[in-house]
């Protein structure tokens, strides 16, 4: 990724793999939710009873989001 | 996108943007490794690709995203398109967003128009940054070395190891809220995110600070010697930076539910 001329930015950042935890914060735990017409969207999956809740709902995002407020 | 009488599928989207251009996306395996397509509707287009309900409907998506190896190739591969397209200015939307068929796509486009390219406009030119910070373990590591001499012994000092746990901790946490407010001075947007659980992330340090910054391209470089300047200056957190993101974090629209905390902490 580093060629003898770009900045040492991809190795200052340890981007080569990603890890997945930092990809769940951003793809659950962010990103625009549209109501309305959505057929289906994450809000409508209830990830939170099944084995993952604990690990899932570490990623959403801070403060109250209708979202995750399921049911435990 | 031919779905047969008997099956039924739906669009899942990844992404809205401006100037998109197909071939961008030509041989790029979407969720569930199906192409990538582009919805437009004037000048915005949405990412999508086609998913089968039988396997994304409801319930199978929910038992999909519960499932962490399911969830990891579905996560990946959503996210590797978002990223693909953020060559462009975009708007990630939340994983898992899935839309009848393309007249939907084209209607929520249409009705969103407005609050799109707000969005768009605040993100274009710019990327998301992540900073972590945990405590460095040398920092925290205990110097006890001696056997405790009693039962009392044992108790006095475990009490005050954990008090002095407490207070480090306290310290550290502080210090990481420092950093957060130095790196959100150099950034146009911040938000912090919820700590990552261990459990997850393998990793055992604790973690202090969590958070994404919204970066001028052009001033990367400028972020990552603060970055690099933090590190020096505060030995007791380990900083790991990761990015460029697609504006994850910061891509949002009235009428959107995610929280963004840009707040200072308390």
């Amino acid at each position: 990724m580093t060629g003898p001329n770009s900045t040492d930015l991809a190795e200052r950042s340890q981007w080569e793999q990603i890890a997945l935890v930092d990809i769940l914060d951003r793809v659950l735990g962010t990103g625009v939710v549209i109501s309305g017409e959505v057929t289906l969207s994450i809000a409508d999956v209830d990830l939170v009873h099944v084995s993952l809740h604990a690990l899932v709902s570490s990623v959403r995002p801070q403060g109250p989001g209708p979202l995750w407020a399921s049911r435990p | 996108m031919m779905g047969g009488a008997d099956q039924q599928t739906g669009v899942w989207v990844y992404a809205i943007g401006r100037q998109l251009d197909q071939p961008a996306f030509r041989d790029l395996p979407g969720v569930d490794t199906a192409p990538v397509d582009l919805v437009r509707a004037g000048d915005l287009a949405a990412v999508v690709s086609s998913v089968d309900l039988d396997r994304f409907g409801a319930d199978e998506l929910k038992r999909a995203l519960n499932d962490l190896d399911q969830l990891e190739q579905i996560a990946r591969a959503h996210h590797h398109v978002v990223q693909v397209a953020a060559e462009r200015p975009i708007v990630p939307m939340r994983m898992a967003t899935i839309y009848d068929d393309e007249e939907s796509v084209r209607l929520m486009l249409i009705e969103n128009s407005g609050a799109f390219t707000a969005a768009l406009h605040r993100v274009e030119g710019r990327q998301e940054w992540g900073v972590k910070a945990f405590a460095s373990p040398a920092a925290s590591a205990s110097p006890e070395t001696t056997a405790p001499v009693s039962g009392a012994d044992y108790l006095k000092r475990r009490q005050a190891s954990l008090t002095a746990a407490d207070e480090s901790r306290r310290a550290s946490s502080a210090e990481a809220d420092a950093v957060y407010r130095r790196l959100a001075g150099s950034a146009e947007a911040a938000r912090r995110h919820r700590p990552q659980d261990p459990r997850l992330s393998g990793d055992r340090r604790l973690m202090l600070l969590n958070a994404a910054f919204l970066i001028d391209s052009s001033a990367a470089g400028t972020f990552a010697d603060v970055v690099e300047d933090i590190r020096r200056t505060h030995r007791s957190l380990d900083l790991e930076l990761t990015g460029p993101w697609a504006p994850y974090s910061f891509a949002t629209i009235d009428d959107t539910v995610s929280v963004s905390s840009t707040e200072e902490p308390t």
